[in-house]
């Protein structure tokens, strides 16, 4: 017998708000590249509001959350965003 | 100590009316609706001090039940068949949150022939959801299960949901004296119900049941295996403290004149007191048979079996449910798994859609387990002759057509 813990919670429960980690299900990374402007168009498109932008500065992604969608790229003007297999 | 001329159905309300249940929510289906009725009479007559709810089904029952428990408030349903098939989804819930919920299912056959009567192929169907489940011979068994199930379905180490089935009409409808103790002394051994896992407060907030990713999901369910082997040593240790208590003794298994066995039938339920008194009629005219019992099915008493069953040179196991497509009824596979020889085992598929396990039935199956000739068959024992050819376009009247 394994005998329970007093301070173990048993089964599914969430004891803050907190969204699951999707970043683990990405398969491609997008990376930003050197020419990017920070125009913000990626930000405005991205449906998991990962990508942070700052004016005239690179854009940032948040890739604990990021999928790898590739909207990000599929709408950048500049192709600064490029899309990398996560293995490499 | 009160003799009560009680039927199966009475017996859980009985036990239900002592043991601290304080909200019920139960849809009356055949044959659990004298159970459903009686717990709603107690309510009502204020012999049971209890809010009963109003649900508009077996999903909505279950699902209520699950939500009262959890604010830290014993509460009980009970259904059978198809409202059981319905509470499916539901249950995977209870089980999975570690709710642990007494509910008692009285045993009938799931559709289709549609059947009102006893056949354990929806409890049988239930028996991956994570639920414990007890299985009762007689209404006294009823009574007696129902008072440990709160013991080990809450304790600490288990906080497992857990069904006490009974045989439709063999057990829920057929009346004997049953042997109750008064409320105050089953109240006692039963206690008051005190939340050991989850609880919705408002003081401390939770968001149950969430979505789990792959990341999770296998640890929490080797919680819920380890729960499952936590469950057949706590069962001993209540088993234990009931005798002390209430003086009948009860274990995971009942092993009758198994000893010098030369054959013994394995089974679940009302029909295995049959299968005593027929064993025991046979052992006077010199046939060397015994019964196995087993009274927990889920977890599945893996050693006790196999130890049983050890020095017994021919096993059948009698299956109350057909288990299509499978190599053998549902109990045959556990017996199989746990003994782990099969070329002796023989399954008979007996008792379906309320057939009576009558004791020729049970003399058919020794003999025929004594002599041998069907070690590694499935017998579907009693079954007509011409069971492919119940109905022939013939019997049509032409002119109608």
């Amino acid at each position: 017998m394994i005998p329970k813990k007093n301070d173990v919670l048993y089964g599914p429960v969430a004891l803050k708000c907190e969204a699951i980690k999707t970043g683990t299900w990405r398969i491609k990374r997008p990376e930003v590249q050197d020419n990017c402007i920070g125009c913000g168009q990626c930000a405005i498109y991205c449906p998991c509001m990962s990508i942070t932008a700052i004016p005239k500065q690179k854009v940032v992604i948040d890739y604990e959350y990021c999928k790898g969608c590739g909207i990000c790229q599929t709408i950048c003007k500049f192709e600064a965003i490029k899309m990398v297999n996560e293995k490499e | 100590m009160k003799k009560l001329m009680l039927d199966g159905n009475g017996a859980a309300a009985e036990a239900i009316r002592c043991s601290n249940v304080e909200v019920v929510a139960m849809y009356p289906i055949t044959p659990q609706s004298p159970l459903a009725e009686k717990v709603a009479t107690m309510i009502a007559n204020g012999d049971m001090d209890a809010t009963s709810v109003c649900v508009e089904s077996e999903h909505s029952a279950i699902s209520y039940v699950i939500g009262s428990e959890l604010t830290g408030v014993r509460s009980t349903t009970a259904t059978a068949s198809v409202g059981l098939a319905l509470m499916h989804e539901v249950l995977g819930v209870a089980a999975g949150c570690h709710v642990p919920i007494v509910m008692p299912v009285v045993n009938r056959a799931l559709v289709s022939p549609w059947s009102l009567w006893c056949d354990h192929q929806d409890s049988m169907a239930e028996r991956d959801t994570g639920w414990i489940q007890l299985y009762a011979e007689n209404a006294q068994e009823v009574y007696d299960l129902m008072l440990c199930a709160y013991r080990i379905a809450e304790h600490r180490d288990v906080c497992l949901p857990l069904m006490v089935c009974m045989d439709g009409f063999y057990v829920s409808h057929t009346i004997q004296t049953v042997l109750t103790e008064d409320k105050e002394k089953v109240s006692e051994f039963v206690g008051k119900y005190n939340p050991t896992n989850f609880v919705l407060s408002h003081s401390n907030p939770m968001f149950i049941n969430n979505l789990t990713s792959s990341d999770e999901f296998s640890e929490m369910r080797f919680q819920q295996k380890c729960s499952f082997e936590n469950a057949e040593e706590v069962m001993g240790s209540i088993f234990e403290e009931f005798k002390d208590g209430f003086g009948r003794e009860y274990s995971v298994t009942e092993a009758f004149m198994c000893e010098d066995a030369d054959a013994v039938l394995v089974g679940l339920g009302s029909a295995c007191g049959t299968m005593k008194y027929v064993a025991k009629e046979m052992r006077e005219e010199g046939y060397k048979v015994g019964v196995l019992k087993i009274t927990s099915y889920r977890p599945f008493p893996k050693l006790n079996v196999k130890m049983a069953l050890a020095d017994v040179n021919k096993v059948g196991v009698v299956d109350r449910s057909a288990g299509l497509g499978a190599p053998m009824g549902p109990l045959a596979l556990d017996v199989t798994a746990s003994i782990g020889n099969n070329q002796n085992i023989v399954n008979y598929i007996a008792g379906l859609g309320g057939r009576d396990i009558s004791e020729e039935t049970i003399r058919k199956m020794f003999i025929d387990l004594s002599e041998g000739n069907s070690a590694g068959k499935q017998i579907w024992i009693d079954t007509r002759d011409n069971a492919l050819d119940i109905r022939t376009r013939n019997n049509i009247n032409s002119e109608e057509v």
